[in-house]
């Protein structure tokens, strides 16, 4: 350093320039040659066969794409089925279908909130002051004081810090999952999860490991697996999350899922729980808060719940509530919330009146209990079939005792059955599946969802038409 | 009076439809690259210093707390940018609303004690020209015709369906609402959603998977990339608008076949929406068709923003461009926009939709539209198409076309740069600095107008820009009190960047003639 | 603060180098950084120039080499989680315009570099192994490779 004056002039740094030591001058030299050489580097790679134009264009005219879709025939049995079915009026306790009215037994109104008269009231003071739509995405002047209001009123009625809306329920947890689940994590899923998670778990690009419906051995089984792998490669251990997806009552096949046992691996295995209650929220529990009430469990041991806004509550939409931060989190990365236009205002008012309502009322609960129960005791008596689900659940499945090999003909047979009880005035419906797309599918059933209004006569009489037609069925 | 309308808001006119499409965007100026490019590393390096001395802050609710054993659910550096530049200026969006999204808009002003990491709603409301949101044809009302509709379905129907189409969730108002649609489109069918973006999302699904190849437009809407990405299809992204690109891509698609197999692809699809919701420019549509035909690509047209906003009858791009809509095979649009309600819809061929009414996720799995929003769309499509027997559609195609270019054309005059399709009713401007975004947004709405700002990274580093949606129920008293401020804010935050000068366009007489015979509402 | 708005490609550290201004600003930056340094009463000239360039290496280094992901989130599901900057830069593909001008960047420092200190042999080492570390991360062939499994996860 010392050799080096302190100050300098050109002279003297070209004199050194002059006597460049050799090997310095031979890694300038170097530096420059690479230097050109990048400069001529092509970035794109060269084309391995090189086509003339003619043969291009012999090529483009010679390609004949597949049709855009497959011919479905104008006749197809879906089709001409919901022509047949076309619902007129609203579908409330009663549904008219063929200018019949029948008692609803399809549709998810589990309290009964549609067609009640202050939730329309609300929904006309909303359209009076909002209009119908929102006109843009949250970000852009599509938060309207009432989706803030559904939010706190939600956080507060689950007991979280925060929550969220979406503005349709099949997004809700299609979009959380991958917000959080990213490609290197790890997600532990239910074999029954229903298509919405199913689309999320495909978007989030994580490893999917499912584990056999509502076993927690094979659960913990996949559990211990990852462990020993973790133990060899801690380093990658470090970065990987694990998630454990389930659904609170599974809506294909009306059951719960164990949860104590699930948030007890949560903490011996370090994995976070992502539940969705979609079909228990408003249901289970006494007052109707889902899954944790009904096992009596801190809600803070669940990292994010999520639900549809559209079954017990009959509103379109649905929601996810949970911690502040990971919450929060979604407001930036749910794409479905994030570029999307927000809630109608009347659909989210609607949400927050039915919402009131379940919690000035939550004799309405019991009452769905009830009659859960009973429609299960009476569907029970029925011969050939087999009653899949819990019996205090209102979503049941009616199963063939002896399914044939052919899901088609089975399916056809359940059609029947419901072709005649709808005839007989009992609106029911088969569950239907996307059945090259569901990653385990469920046996062909007869959904039946139960609502909080029923009398008996009208529980009795749906027990009666379903056992007939399925008597008149079986004796074809 | 055909003759002049043609002209004006389509491109049909005699002749040339080049001749009068006029799409700009004018580049930055150097020494304002640098001085945005210097802002944001400023911003970045300032968060990186805050980012060390984070344990000394006591609002700590926002972050993340260590639960031993777990892996953080949150990478703490993928909210760098959020924490440290969004967070300064986090009360330029999502601002609450208090009234309907209508010509006027009641903001509720938020207040923060904690330099925006949370914000309350205080009992201040700022009653503001509502430039912001996309109520083109001005139907988001809490009164008229649409609005008693939808009341009136309350009590005929319900508020909402929860079944899906295939159980028991398929009602007459839908049967109605779908003939309605695909008779307005001038397409065989339709399907409708309840949800705009997962129109686009669910159901791409269905028509492309392995082995199939989509070319998708650079600026695409984040619910067709979601959508293309679940296909399980190869996805290109070609030049936003550059048929160059998107030819050249094309043909080496077809000559390459896939890769490392080379076999022949199954179905090339070409992803593209009518306009851009940020750029403003609108779809180059003929030639997307011509090069349709050439190589035997189908067209995935995403009308979101386009649909009632453009063409003389307010039938979207291929009414602008005077094409007949049986020719794109698939066509999508939003319901939320133009309409003033909610939910998408697709249209095409009566195969095509027989296809998703089938297998459609939707179809299955989730629940149809309500029926108030139902009902919103039908007055709606009954009043553009004039079956309510009045001329009230038409006279609010042509408010927004002319609201559009008046808008356009003046902002141009005073300097700003204006990006985008002469008739595109989204009207971006140019502010460049994310300093500048807020000062424009927070000032605007203090002073009576509600805007839109956008910045990296939602758009590339140095356009950060304001974005105008014009709508039908702007009056002209509105428009000039708006520009006004806009000319007082471009002075003052000297935002007033342009060095072009504009080019005349023909019906530039027919725009002054306009303003006497559609007159002033 | 992707509010509303996309575009189709969700990481913006693809392409935010190519955009007007920015290499021009990195000069400047580089430049009012020496200036800095050469203020100091205490530096050589000499000194000042080692020290620009080694600052300039180690922080390219960083930056580019060693943080991995982005700083905001993306909806591309995890991708840029494994990838260092440089590796997300226009989309991993190699020698593009910025890709060259980053990597001659260096290069001309240290010529600059050795010019000022006249080919002296100890500032010779230092500003070359620096300059190594700058570019030889930045080899194609070394593209997803963490050499001894350093900063592989």
């Amino acid at each position: 350093m010392e050799t080096l004056p302190a100050t300098w002039d050109m002279y003297d740094l070209f004199q050194s320039f002059l006597r460049t030591p050799t090997y310095h001058l031979i890694v300038e030299v170097c530096l420059v040659l690479l230097i050109i050489k990048l400069i001529f580097s092509k970035s794109y790679k060269p084309e391995k066969t090189v086509l003339s134009e003619k043969e291009k264009d012999e090529l483009i005219a010679e390609w004949t794409p597949e049709p855009l879709v497959p011919d479905i025939p104008e006749d197809h049995p879906i089709i001409k089925l919901m022509e047949k079915n076309i619902v007129t009026g609203p579908p409330g306790k009663y549904i008219n279908i063929r200018n019949k009215s029948c008692i609803n037994m399809a549709t998810m109104n589990f309290l009964g909130m549609i067609s009640n008269k202050t939730i329309e009231e609300e929904a006309v003071r909303c359209i009076k002051k909002y209009g119908v739509g929102s006109c843009g995405p949250r970000g852009f002047y599509g938060t309207m004081d009432v989706h803030l209001e559904l939010e706190s009123h939600l956080a507060k009625f689950m007991n979280c810090e925060e929550a969220i809306i979406y503005s349709y329920g099949f997004a809700t947890i299609s979009s959380a999952i991958p917000a959080y689940s990213k490609r290197g994590d790890i997600i532990y899923c239910d074999e029954g999860v229903s298509f919405a998670i199913q689309k999320g778990l495909a978007a989030s690009r994580s490893e999917i490991r499912f584990f056999k419906h509502n076993d927690t051995e094979d659960l913990e089984r996949l559990l211990i697996e990852q462990q020993q792998k973790d133990k060899k490669n801690p380093k990658k251990a470090k970065v990987t999350r694990r998630f454990i997806v389930i659904e609170g009552l599974y809506l294909n096949y009306g059951d719960i899922c164990p949860l104590p046992k699930i948030v007890e691996l949560k903490w011996k295995y370090k994995v976070r729980i992502f539940m969705e209650e979609s079909f228990s929220f408003g249901v289970l529990g006494s007052s109707g808060k889902g899954v944790t009430e009904y096992y009596g469990i801190d809600i803070d041991e669940i990292d994010l719940i999520a639900a549809s806004l559209e079954n017990a509550i009959s509103s379109i939409g649905g929601f996810c509530v949970g911690k502040k931060y990971v919450i929060d989190h979604q407001r930036l990365s749910g794409l479905g919330y994030c570029f999307s236009a927000s809630q109608p205002p009347l659909l989210a008012a609607a949400a927050t009146q039915a919402l009131g309502i379940l919690e000035k009322d939550p004799g309405l609960v019991t009452q769905l209990k009830e009659n859960c129960l009973r429609v299960h005791e009476g569907l029970n008596k029925i011969e050939g079939v087999q009653i899949v689900g819990l019996p205090f659940s209102p979503v049941k499945h009616i199963r063939l005792v002896e399914p044939s090999d052919d899901r088609d003909l089975d399916i056809q047979t359940l059609e029947l059955v419901a072709d005649r009880s709808i005839e007989n005035g009992v609106a029911c419906t088969v569950a239907r599946y996307l059945e090259k797309e569901e990653k385990f599918l469920p046996p062909p059933s007869i959904r039946i969802a139960v609502n909080c209004q029923l009398n008996s006569t009208e529980i009795d009489r749906v027990v009666t038409v379903l056992n007939d037609s399925f008597n008149q069925v079986f004796s074809l | 009076m055909a003759e002049t309308e043609n002209r004006t808001f389509g491109v049909v006119s005699t002749g040339n439809w080049k001749d009068s499409f006029y799409e700009s965007f004018e580049e930055t100026p150097l020494l304002t690259a640098i001085l945005t490019v210097m802002c944001y590393g400023i911003l970045v390096l300032v968060g990186h210093i805050r980012e060390y001395f984070r344990f000394l802050e006591k609002n700590r609710g926002h972050t993340e707390p260590k639960i031993k054993g777990f892996v953080p659910l949150l990478q703490s550096w993928e909210s760098f940018y959020t924490r440290n530049v969004y967070r300064r200026i986090r009360d330029c969006w999502n601002r609450p609303v208090g009234s309907s999204a209508g010509a006027y808009i009641d903001v509720i002003e938020c207040h923060s004690d904690d330099y925006n990491w949370s914000l309350e709603l205080t009992s201040k409301q700022y009653h503001v020209m509502n430039f912001g949101s996309y109520n083109y044809l001005g139907f988001s009302e809490r009164d008229g015709p649409c609005a008693k509709a939808a009341i009136q379905s309350l009590s005929d129907n319900s508020i909402a369906v929860s079944n899906s189409r295939q159980e028991l969730g398929y009602t007459h108002i839908h049967r109605e609402l779908e003939t309605k649609i695909a008779d307005f489109l001038g397409v065989e069918d339709a399907v409708t959603f309840p949800m705009g973006f997962a129109t686009n999302s669910m159901n791409m699904p269905c028509l492309v998977g392995k082995g199939c190849l989509l070319l998708s437009d650079e600026l695409n809407h984040a619910s067709l990339v979601l959508g293309s990405r679940l296909t399980g299809a190869t996805i290109r992204v070609f030049k936003h608008n550059n048929m160059t690109d998107l030819e050249k891509k094309l043909k080496s698609a077809i000559t390459e076949g896939q890769p490392r197999t080379h076999r022949p692809w199954k179905k090339i699809l070409i992803v593209v929406e009518g306009v851009y919701s940020m750029e403003g420019s609108v779809v180059r549509l003929p030639e997307i068709l011509e090069l349709k035909k050439k190589y035997k690509a189908y067209v995935y047209l995403d009308e979101a923003h386009s649909i009632g906003a453009l063409g003389p009858h307010g039938r979207g791009v291929t009414d602008y461009f005077g094409i007949n809509p049986k020719e794109i095979d698939i066509m999508m649009g939003t319901f939320t926009k133009s309409f003033g309600a909610a939910g998408g819809y697709l249209g095409g061929s009566k195969e095509l939709i027989r296809h998703f009414r089938v297998n459609s996720h939707s179809s299955i799995y989730a629940a149809t539209v309500p029926p108030p929003v139902a009902r919103q769309i039908i007055s709606v499509i009954d009043i553009i198409m004039g079956k309510d027997g009045t001329e009230e559609g038409m006279k609010r195609i042509h408010q927004l076309a002319w609201n559009t270019q008046y808008m356009r054309r003046k902002l141009q005059e005073m300097g700003f740069i204006v990006y985008g399709n002469k008739d595109s009713p989204v009207v971006p401007f140019i502010v460049f600095y994310p300093t500048k975004l807020a000062a424009i947004s927070r000032k605007a709405l203090e002073m009576g107008l509600g805007v839109v700002v956008v910045g990296f990274p939602a758009t590339p580093v140095i356009e950060g820009r304001v974005r105008l949606c014009m709508s039908a129920s702007h009056t002209r008293e509105m428009l000039d009190r708006t520009l006004g401020i806009l000319n007082q804010l471009g002075d003052e935050l000297n935002l007033k960047y342009s060095r072009k000068s504009l080019p005349v366009f023909k019906e530039d007489n027919s725009l002054l003639n306009l303003k006497m015979t559609s007159g002033q509402p | 603060m992707n509010v509303g708005v996309a575009h189709s490609d969700t990481n913006p550290t693809h392409s935010y180098l190519n955009s007007k201004g920015i290499w021009l600003t990195y000069l400047l930056i580089i430049f009012m950084g020496h200036l800095v340094l050469l203020s100091i009463p205490s530096f050589s000239v000499a000194f000042a120039w080692t020290l620009t360039n080694v600052l300039h290496d180690l922080a390219m280094f960083i930056m580019l080499h060693i943080t991995k992901g982005t700083p905001w989130v993306t909806a591309d599901q995890g991708d840029a989680r494994t990838q260092t900057q440089w590796e997300q830069i226009d989309f991993g593909q190699q020698f593009t315009d910025t890709k060259k001008f980053l990597t001659c960047v260096p290069i001309a420092l240290f010529m600059l570099a050795s010019f000022y200190t006249k080919y002296d042999s100890f500032h010779f080492i230092v500003n070359f192994s620096f300059l190594l570390l700058s570019l030889i991360p930045k080899l194609p062939q070394l593209h997803g490779v963490r050499l001894f499994g350093i900063n592989k996860y």
